[in-house]
């Protein structure tokens, strides 16, 4: 996602500027409920918690500042009252807010018609990498959304899950290792082989 | 390694589910309908401030004479406004289905007459008094409008002063003050069309019904909104603003030409 928001921008959103505060909702409403669905999938929860962020924003405008990416802002806001709220619903605070992010579970979910038309990549193909993505954890899964498909780097998801750059790095690169190791992209590459053997023979 | 390649670029070739945030103008209404409150430009809200204004130019520009021989004479808007005068001083707008009701013989020494639904008056001179269920009206030389339904009752005064009389008291209004007694108490405030109109699932006709006349619109309606609901808010100075986030939140497609406003 392009970053439009400048400091003169940011100026206005400390002014209390409503054209402003609605500029910045038309330009993350859309990416924020993406993200916090496939943390939790309670649309009303994540509108509410959507809806609390904005205002909390506006309350406390006057003592933030411009952050580097306000997209990885955003999300590590939002993540952290989707969490709150989950926990508070679960519990009624006796579980603690640590054990929730412990256990938080997120699911990327492809598009496959989609990918197939973008990637030039065959049906099975994409299905079978939609499942070896749905078979990775819930934090690898967050880790690779926030970096192929939001386009975020390390430090900025490393701001968001609550780690460093060096975990961010690992987490990314153990859920490509067992994409890699996948069985059913293992077998649908094998197939794929043979296919291609049967078909030279025949047609040599 | 090739295998490593071929997943990221599966990663970097695929999309994730675009997933549609239904309630988004929903909740961007309720983030500006906030803002507005809090830095206290949302001012109470009363019906059809426009309209009243617009109304009061209409009174200025008509006038009609009319005189009664009968005793005991009712006057009706019907289903469309109506503007009338009695005796040259005193200008009345009807509003659709509103009527007053007064005494031609003992008008000359009480000028005074019964009002039912909502009507706008500009009193020249001498004392005037209207009577509705919920409470009475004195007034001396003003422009004012009343809107009275059973027990309840809402009064702007745009000129002079008016006295209102209901069970929760008497006021005495000076121009650009409204008060409106809601079978218990009176509240009285000043008269300013607010920045921000928030509604809470009012009819989708009664919004159209204000955006048309806050902003002088022309609606051409092509379907049935009759069902339709509105939460959220319009911005009396936004007209672009106020429509998409109205027809967004309703899920209606529309467009604005000039002062024309089409639905489809």
């Amino acid at each position: 996602m392009s970053e439009v928001i400048n400091k003169e921008f940011w100026k206005l959103i400390r002014q209390g500027d409503s054209k402003a505060f609605a500029t910045l909702y038309d330009q993350y409403a859309d990416m924020l409920y993406n993200y916090g669905y496939r943390i939790v999938a309670d649309a009303d929860l994540v509108s509410n918690a959507i809806q609390s962020l904005f205002i909390y924003i506006y309350d406390k405008r006057k003592n933030i500042d411009m952050p580097n990416q306000v997209s990885a802002y955003l999300c590590v806001s939002l993540r952290r009252l989707i969490l709150k709220e989950v926990s508070d619903a679960r519990n009624g605070n006796t579980i603690a807010f640590d054990e929730v992010v412990e256990n938080s579970t997120f699911d990327v979910e492809i598009d496959v018609e989609r990918s197939i038309i973008k990637s030039e990549t065959d049906g099975a193909t994409i299905v079978a990498f939609k499942e070896a993505l749905s078979e990775l954890s819930g934090q690898q899964q967050e880790v690779i959304y926030l970096k192929y498909y939001q386009g975020l780097n390390n430090d900025e998801i490393a701001a968001i899950i609550g780690s460093t750059n060096q975990v961010v790095r690992n987490v990314a690169s153990r859920a490509i290792a067992r994409l890699r190791n996948s069985d059913v992209l293992i077998k649908l590459v094998a197939a794929g082989t043979a296919v291609l053997l049967l078909y030279l023979i025949f047609h040599k | 390694m090739d295998r490593e390649k071929n997943i990221i670029d599966l990663l970097e070739n695929t999309e994730a589910k675009e997933l549609v945030f239904e309630g988004k103008e929903q909740v961007k209404s309720s983030i500006l309908a906030y803002i507005m409150q809090q830095s206290g430009v949302v001012k109470p809200l009363y019906k059809n401030v426009a309209l009243m204004a617009a109304s009061i130019l209409l009174l200025v520009a008509l006038g009609l004479g009319i005189a009664y021989k009968a005793s005991e004479v009712t006057l009706s808007a019907g289903l469309e406004s109506n503007a009338v005068t009695l005796y040259s001083n005193v200008q009345i707008v009807l509003e659709p289905n509103a009527s007053v009701t007064y005494n031609s013989f003992t008008w000359r020494f009480n000028r005074e007459l019964t009002l039912r639904g909502v009507a706008s008056f500009d009193v020249s001179k001498g004392k005037f008094k209207v009577l509705t269920q919920a409470g009475e009206i004195q007034v001396l030389g003003t422009q004012f409008k009343v809107a009275e339904a059973e027990n309840a009752l809402e009064v702007f005064c745009y000129e002079g002063s008016v006295q209102v009389k209901t069970q929760a008291g008497e006021n005495v209004l000076h121009k650009d003050e409204y008060l409106i007694f809601n079978g218990d108490t009176n509240a009285v405030g000043t008269i300013e069309l607010p920045e921000v109109i928030t509604y809470d699932n009012v009819p989708l006709e009664q919004v159209l019904q204000q955006l048309k006349t806050i902003f002088g619109l022309t609606i051409e309606m092509q379907g049935d909104y009759a069902d339709i609901f509105y939460s959220g808010a319009i911005f009396t100075k936004e007209l672009a603003m106020s429509l998409e986030m109205l027809f967004g939140s309703c899920n209606i497609k529309y467009t604005l030409n000039g002062t024309h406003l089409t639905l489809y």
